[in-house]
């Protein structure tokens, strides 16, 4: 209960806010830090998550065989983390990896490429985020973790994406929009929008990202907008074929882009500015524009302005 | 790195200078230790180098280059020891790390309370470091040093006396902290130190793992004084707001003569504890106290409650003049009631 005091020096009291900043940092709700605990953990107590979206399909073998490896991919995988491997022996590791517990050992969040790299390195422990648990996103922490990192395959994107709106809809939280899709990934507008075309289209490109006869994001972006079947069914046909005999697969990305833009509705192509909008260079003429643009029944502000004997630059330099 | 456990670290920190964070950390460390009441083995920490909480219960030496600096240990044989000048103190945490705590001297020994006092020159160098420096070798030091095996081992209750303005060494003291104490008397610029005190205990909070907490064991409000409308706004405001008045200590300390002769080393009796029972000031003290323990040590509250202390601890001036009357027995008031 506030007691009702008299005075000057009650009335100071009062009028000091001090005591109002003082309540609101007491009650600030404190985000505790669950990353907090970094420490030394030993390399093999760390078991990588086997439900990863993304498959590193490095073994010690391999990483200690790195010219038997052909596949270009892999190989390009195998020099980065033995390359990490050398950067930690001269400058060590500046980044801890994310494990949680479970049972005796650990399973890995995020760092696995820095993990092998600590193998090959032959480091006896790593700086490691322990969390208490699994965490409840686990698989949107290991999507943004490879999004960000060490690109995804758009197959592995497409698997990842698919778990995280699982994990979400586990959560209570149903993705059924693209604004639901960009909230809940965190994926930037543009890619976010070109995974919802891809989710929400037709069941055979999905199929084709997943048997890798489409690698790239734009192309089974615009073959999930071609409305027609036969049309989409022939160029992915193409797709196929380009994919056993490799290459000339950037032509059938632009041919599906094409084709998506030709059988897409003129409504739907016109991009960029609206060409209607009001002109509003000075108060006056705004005030002018947009009251004739009313009495006009919706005429372009510019062409009325115009009409009465301004010109848009005069008026603009005015 | 093994962080402490059992070990309690309990830390008084404000940044407003004058508001009795000397005088509660003392109390408090004699409440702790004293056999009669919580009988704890406290080590006080005295990281202030205007060393007033060290003066206060040591017989510190001075040097003009120096200032204030520890006298030589009790203990101490240079014969043993070759390597060591026979003074050690809290900057010692930050450069060896080898530390020898003094037993209390004032106002009286209390057999479970020892001291690392404040060394001015060395504190001061602690604290002026680069910034690099001062997050590799200082801020998390002391947290380190109470780490150790044999300092948790030794003690159960780690008392951190601090020094006003926001220094590396209060955040320091705050990362090894486990239960924190801010100390406050009711005036504009006190609430306003308040302010900040509580944004650096929020972020170090925001720091800690959810293993490590960091317990507000409360907001003391000391010196307050009935007749001052101010102090009686404030206080309602304060207690009547639905975010702080959780974070107030149960107990508000008056405003009382014998709190500030009581940091007079010739002060008879040496603490509020061995006050008549007619003052009551000595209740209060008490009341907080028990409350404050209550928080750090939750399992034994209840009997903290009941703690009342008995009249055995004879301050050293006090038994120069008992000895000097010739009188036997202790004060004839405290007898009486």
């Amino acid at each position: 209960m506030i007691m009702k005091l008299g005075g000057k020096a009650a009335e100071l009291a009062r009028n000091d806010r001090s005591t109002a900043l003082v309540s609101k940092i007491a009650g600030a709700e404190v985000r505790q830090n669950d990353f907090a605990d970094v420490r030394e953990i030993a390399v093999d107590e760390i078991r990588p998550d086997p439900n990863q979206a993304r498959k590193l399909q490095v073994s010690v073998a391999v990483l200690q065989n790195p010219e038997a490896a052909t596949e270009p991919e892999l190989r390009r995988k195998i020099d980065a983390i033995l390359g990490m491997a050398e950067s930690f022996k001269t400058a060590g590791q500046r980044q801890p990896i994310e494990v949680y517990a479970e049972g005796a050992h650990f399973v890995l969040v995020a760092g696995e490429r820095r993990w092998w790299a600590a193998k090959v390195a032959a480091m006896l422990t790593i700086w490691a985020k322990v969390l208490p648990e699994k965490p409840s996103r686990l698989r949107l922490i290991q999507y943004v973790e490879n999004a960000h990192r060490e690109g995804l395959s758009t197959k592995e994107s497409m698997q990842a994406i698919f778990e995280v709106m699982q994990e979400s809809a586990a959560l209570g939280e149903q993705v059924s929009s693209f604004t639901q899709l960009k909230n809940v990934t965190g994926l930037p507008k543009t890619s976010a929008s070109r995974w919802w075309s891809i989710i929400s289209g037709p069941e055979e490109v999905r199929v084709a990202i997943r048997d890798e006869v489409i690698t790239g994001l734009v192309a089974a972006e615009e073959l999930s907008k071609i409305p027609d079947v036969a049309e989409r069914a022939k160029l992915l046909a193409e797709f196929a074929i380009a994919e056993r005999e490799g290459g000339a697969k950037v032509i059938l990305d632009a041919r599906a882009r094409r084709a998506a833009h030709a059988t897409s509705t003129k409504a739907k192509r016109s991009r960029g500015r609206p060409k209607k909008y009001p002109l509003a260079p000075r108060p006056t003429s705004m005030l002018l524009g947009s009251y004739l643009s009313g009495c006009w029944g919706g005429c372009p502000a510019t062409s009325i302005l115009m009409m009465h004997g301004f010109s848009l630059r005069k008026s603009r330099k005015q | 790195m093994t962080e402490p456990t059992d070990l309690k670290v309990l830390v008084v920190a404000q940044q407003k200078g004058g508001v009795g964070k000397t005088t509660i950390s003392k109390m408090l460390a004699v409440f702790g230790s004293r056999d009669d009441l919580v009988n704890k083995r406290v080590l006080l920490i005295d990281l202030d180098y205007q060393a007033s909480l060290s003066k206060l219960v040591l017989q510190m030496d001075y040097s003009p280059e120096k200032g204030t600096l520890p006298p030589v240990h009790p203990e101490y044989v240079e014969a043993d020891d070759p390597d060591w000048n026979g003074r050690s103190s809290s900057a010692d945490i930050f450069f060896d790390g080898n530390c020898v705590p003094y037993p209390v001297t004032f106002p009286y020994p209390v057999e479970r309370l020892m001291i690392l006092p404040a060394y001015k020159s060395k504190l001061q160098e602690v604290e002026e470091q680069d910034r690099t420096r001062l997050r590799e070798k200082v801020h998390n030091r002391l947290l380190e040093f109470l780490s150790l095996e044999e300092v948790r081992q030794s003690f159960d209750l780690i008392i951190v006396d601090t020094g006003p303005k926001e220094s590396p060494l209060v955040r320091t003291a705050l990362r090894a902290a486990t239960h924190l104490i801010v100390p406050l008397t009711l005036e504009t610029q006190c609430i306003d130190g308040l302010v900040e005190m509580l944004e650096l205990w929020q972020m170090e909070r925001r720091t800690r793992p959810t293993t490590r907490q960091l317990t507000l064991a409360g907001l003391v409000i000391n010196r307050y004084d009935a007749r001052y409308s101010i102090h009686q706004a404030y206080l309602s405001q304060l207690s009547g707001d639905p975010m702080i008045s959780p974070l107030l200590a149960s107990t508000v300390l008056p405003q009382r003569a014998s709190v500030a002769e009581r940091d007079s080393r010739a002060a008879v009796p040496g603490t509020l504890f061995d006050l008549p029972k007619s003052q009551d000031i000595r209740e209060k003290a008490i009341e907080l106290c028990a409350d404050i323990f209550g928080k750090i040590f939750p399992n034994e509250a209840a009997s903290f409650k009941k703690l009342q202390p008995d009249r055995k601890y004879i301050s050293i001036v006090e038994r120069q003049l008992l000895e000097h009357s010739g009188a036997a027995e202790i004060p004839v008031e405290e007898s009486k009631s």
